[in-house]
């Protein structure tokens, strides 16, 4: 590439005449590869590895935290985002506790979805120019110290926690521009990505997370991009506070014929307290937006699953007991389950996964334009704040990134959390328009960590009787049919064999809505690989309906038993031995009928 | 003055480490010889009481008042006097914690005054060609493959056998492709086991064989094609070589800059 140019940035309004050299020669690097690579049009298709006419099961990770991130650097994260990606494909990482880790399998793809809303200060503290401002120098010596909680309480929930966001401290001063220090982050991140970036067998897509929090509730967002054509800045919640500003904004420099696209990719919403959706109350062009931008939601990662809550108080309903941790555990002086009220709870319950897919049936039933606005499939990814994507195995994990310093003891008493999971696609080929394309689409599905392969659609009356099971509608689909649809699960093991095969229906009827779970394959002895076909004799031509598949292992070690092991006080943490069913999730496919 | 155009000696000078070995190193050597009621001089200057003043300033977002300042000089003391005391005392000793310490921040100051250097093309390719393993392509394998499942089928195996005898088999619906191209050993182990693959390359190509097993059951296989292990295209990887080439420039000067310390000491190994 010869499209070399050599540009920088001041960021300091009043900085020196002579910056440091090494903040030269940085600038120039980085923006000099940012701009070579700026003109690269994505689309090369063509991979000699890709089959044709037939779409390859690719494994990813999207919710991935480095150093990058404040909180993460707050609690001892060295890695960054090189660092993620090369641990992604395989490369050792040592952690700050002298910890060696790594995977046996490597990923195929990743983003790195640092929080934008400490770019400007990740920026500034890092710079040479900023090493001795008070505000930097602080916050590194807390980090040096361990004070990870100090930095997380006192620098980055006042930017994200108050009703009115506020930018950093340090954004303050007189001399600081943090918008240009968040742009410069802005660029080092893509940069870093792009050279990650080797099309047909690994790839680094552009992202970073949107953190909304008001009053500590997790309405966040990640923000990926389909190719190195991004917008300049990085939209983030402190100065695009509502959702719909991050939509608009996305809208008008996110351009398609510009070679631009982007999806907004709704997370953690178990500790969202019910908010971040609300349907009802926006108008038909917001409606539109979230439409088109959000079009999957993570249903599992290492702060619990999202998939479903039981009513208040049941804990019995084996439909949706599945790593649970519905209170955030900096929150836990609020109380429990026990200590929580019902209208909180049926709050809480509101924003899971399967209670948004009914929501928006109920926004398309009720009204007259036929817009879903909540068509949501299903990923699974970490939110590891290590910087170690896809680090899914049980042995090894020892808890969130707060636990760095912690003793096993402490980790044991706050085992809710689990290492995440992982998002699967089915795309033609290994590239980032590829991937995109099938995340857009909806061809992906979540697990809770296990490369369970898994198809799931709508296929003809012979489903798994034909070697070649021809999938009419795959997951994520739409169809508008007056005919009992045929669905055909098509799944294969990975480190455990598989337990069981649900398919879950919801729909809406005379203004109700109803949801069932259908038990549609029981396999007590387990099971290398399983197809399924099951009709849905319960159709109704009128209701607007979803189905999605949940293909579950036999029970195996979860990571607390064998840290429990590990110290020999199983005995004292009774729950910590717990089995745990891990399990697929497939994106839904919809009936959408025409005639009401 | 906040901004020093040197940084190396900016933030040596300003680095509380350095202020840390020397007032340690002096005290360690007055505590040596003199009595621990010797009183001790503490000099609060303007550029401490400025910095005290600053910090706060950017924590609390105004100024401190006279009460505050004084309060906050009064703060710094007592930790100093206790720290000088801690030193006295030899709590710094045997610890762990600060010694680690200690070695992160000389890694970081380390690190911070080492600027990168781009290599030039030529340089780049040469580093390239001597680290050829890294970027190495590895064999590949390119197959097609029928499943036969047990769990269908009373007899997989013998099932699998009878279709290879016909050469044209029809298996079981599976849920991967049918096809793969180009995919290395290790990426293939992972998804249908090592046996499996081990099985899989040694096949005559182009004709059905096995069966063999893998995690999911039985399978016959014809091989397409072996492509044997291969250097990309330097164009191809160039961006990959380029942070590589920068990343071993860092750890050599790390390594160099402990080396040179290094050869300051004298190692005794009883």
């Amino acid at each position: 590439m010869s499209c070399v140019r050599l540009t920088t940035t001041r960021i300091a309004r009043s900085g020196p005449a002579g910056a440091s050299f090494r903040a030269l020669m940085l600038g120039a690097v980085l923006l000099a590869a940012f701009w070579a690579c700026h003109s690269v049009v994505a689309d090369q298709p063509q991979c000699d590895n890709a089959a044709p006419a037939e779409k390859q099961l690719l494994w990813g990770d999207l919710h991935v935290h480095t150093a990058w991130s404040l909180d993460a650097y707050a609690f001892g994260s060295l890695a960054t985002p090189a660092d993620a990606y090369a641990f992604a494909r395989g490369q050792p990482l040592r952690l700050a506790n002298g910890e060696i880790v790594q995977i046996d399998r490597p990923l195929d793809f990743v983003a790195v979805t640092d929080h934008a809303e400490s770019f400007d200060v990740m920026y500034l503290c890092t710079d040479p120019l900023y090493r001795d401002d008070p505000y930097c120098s602080e916050m590194r010596e807390r980090q040096r110290n361990r004070e990870g909680r100090w930095i997380f309480n006192a620098r980055l929930l006042p930017m994200l926690v108050p009703v009115t966001p506020r930018g950093a401290g340090v954004c303050a001063q007189d001399d600081v521009d943090c918008g240009a220090a968040s742009i410069g982050q802005w660029r080092r991140k893509q940069e870093i990505a792009n050279q990650a970036n080797d099309p047909c067998n690994f790839t680094a897509l552009i992202g970073y997370e949107w953190t909304a929090t008001p009053g500590g509730r997790h309405w966040h967002r990640n923000v990926i991009f389909r190719s190195g054509s991004v917008p300049d800045e990085a939209f983030d919640y402190i100065r695009y506070p509502r959702a719909d500003m991050l939509w608009r904004a996305l809208s008008e420099h996110c351009k398609p014929d510009g070679g631009c696209d982007a999806l907004a990719i709704p997370h953690n919403i178990n500790w969202a307290d019910g908010g971040g959706f609300d349907v009802a109350e926006e108008d038909l062009e917001t409606l539109t937006l979230r439409a088109r931008y959000e079009r999957l939601a993570e249903m599992h990662q290492e702060k619990g699953s999202s998939e479903c809550l039981p009513e208040h108080p049941d804990t019995t309903d084996d439909d949706c007991d599945f790593e649970l941790l519905p209170i955030n555990p900096a929150h836990a002086h609020l109380g429990g389950p026990e200590g929580t009220r019902e209208e909180q709870w049926a709050r809480m319950r509101s924003s899971y996964y399967r209670p948004l897919l009914g929501r928006g049936l109920l926004e398309f039933e009720s009204r007259e334009d036929a817009l879903n606005p909540l068509k949501l499939g299903a990923i699974g990814s970490t939110d590891n704040h290590l910087g170690t994507p896809g680090r899914v195995a049980q042995e090894g994990y020892w808890g969130s990134m707060s636990m760095l310093w912690s003793t096993d003891e402490e980790r044991l008493a706050r085992d809710g959390f689990n290492p995440g999971g992982l998002v699967a696609v089915w795309a033609e080929e290994n590239t980032r328009a590829a991937v995109f394309d099938a995340l857009k689409r909806r061809e992906a599905y979540a697990t809770s960590g296990p490369r369970i392969s898994l198809r799931f659609g709508i296929t003809d009356g012979q489903g798994c009787n034909r070697p070649d099971v021809d999938f009419i509608t795959p997951m994520g689909g739409t169809i508008s049919s007056a005919e009992a649809p045929s669905f055909t699960v098509l799944a294969g093991r990975d480190q455990a064999s598989l337990a069981e095969v649900h398919i879950i229906k919801g729909e809406v009827r005379a203004g109700k809505l109803r949801e069932t779970v259908h038990r549609v394959g029981v396999f007590p002895e387990g099971r290398g690989s399983v197809c399924v076909t099951w009709q849905d004799d319960d159709f109704d031509p009128a209701a607007p309906a979803f189905w999605y598949t949940r293909v579950i292992e036999l029970p195996t070690a979860r990571w607390s038993g064998y840290v429990c092991e590990r110290i020999g006080k199983c005995d004292e943490y009774p729950d910590a031995d717990r089995k745990v069913a891990q399990r697929a999730w497939s994106s839904p496919i919809w009936h959408e009928p025409h005639v009401r | 003055m906040r901004y020093n155009t040197s940084i190396q000696i900016g933030a040596l000078t300003r680095e509380p480490l350095l202020y840390f070995f020397v007032v340690g190193g002096v005290l360690f050597a007055l505590s040596a010889w003199w009595p621990a009621t010797t009183t001790e001089r503490i000099v609060l200057d303007d550029a401490r009481v400025e910095l005290l003043a600053a910090q706060w300033h950017t924590q609390m977002g105004r100024a401190p008042d006279a009460a505050e300042r004084e309060q906050l000089l009064e703060d710094w003391l007592r930790e100093e006097i206790y720290y000088r005391e801690a030193r006295r005392l030899g709590l710094d000793q045997g610890d762990i914690i600060v010694r680690r310490r200690l070695v992160q921040k000389l890694t970081f100051l380390n690190e911070d005054v080492v600027p990168d250097r781009v290599p030039s093309r030529s340089e780049l390719m040469e580093y390239f060609r001597a680290q050829a393993d890294r970027y190495a392509i590895p064999d590949r394998l390119s197959f097609e493959h029928r499943f036969f499942d047990d769990d269908r089928r009373t007899d997989a195996h013998g099932d699998a056998e009878r279709a290879l005898v016909a050469q044209v088999p029809e298996g079981d619906p599976f849920v991967l492709p049918s096809r793969f191209r180009l995919r290395s050993e290790e990426e293939l182990a992972g998804v249908f086991g090592a046996p499996f693959v081990d099985s899989l390359r040694a096949y005559p190509p182009d004709r059905w064989s096995g069966p063999l097993r893998s995690v999911f059951g039985w399978h016959v296989v014809r091989l397409e094609s072996r492509d044997p292990a291969r250097l990309p295209r330097f164009a191809d990887v160039e961006s990959r070589v380029l942070a590589d080439f920068l990343n071993d420039q860092r750890q050599r000067a790390n390594d160099e800059y402990y080396a040179a310390l290094r050869a300051r000491h004298e190692i005794v190994r009883p």
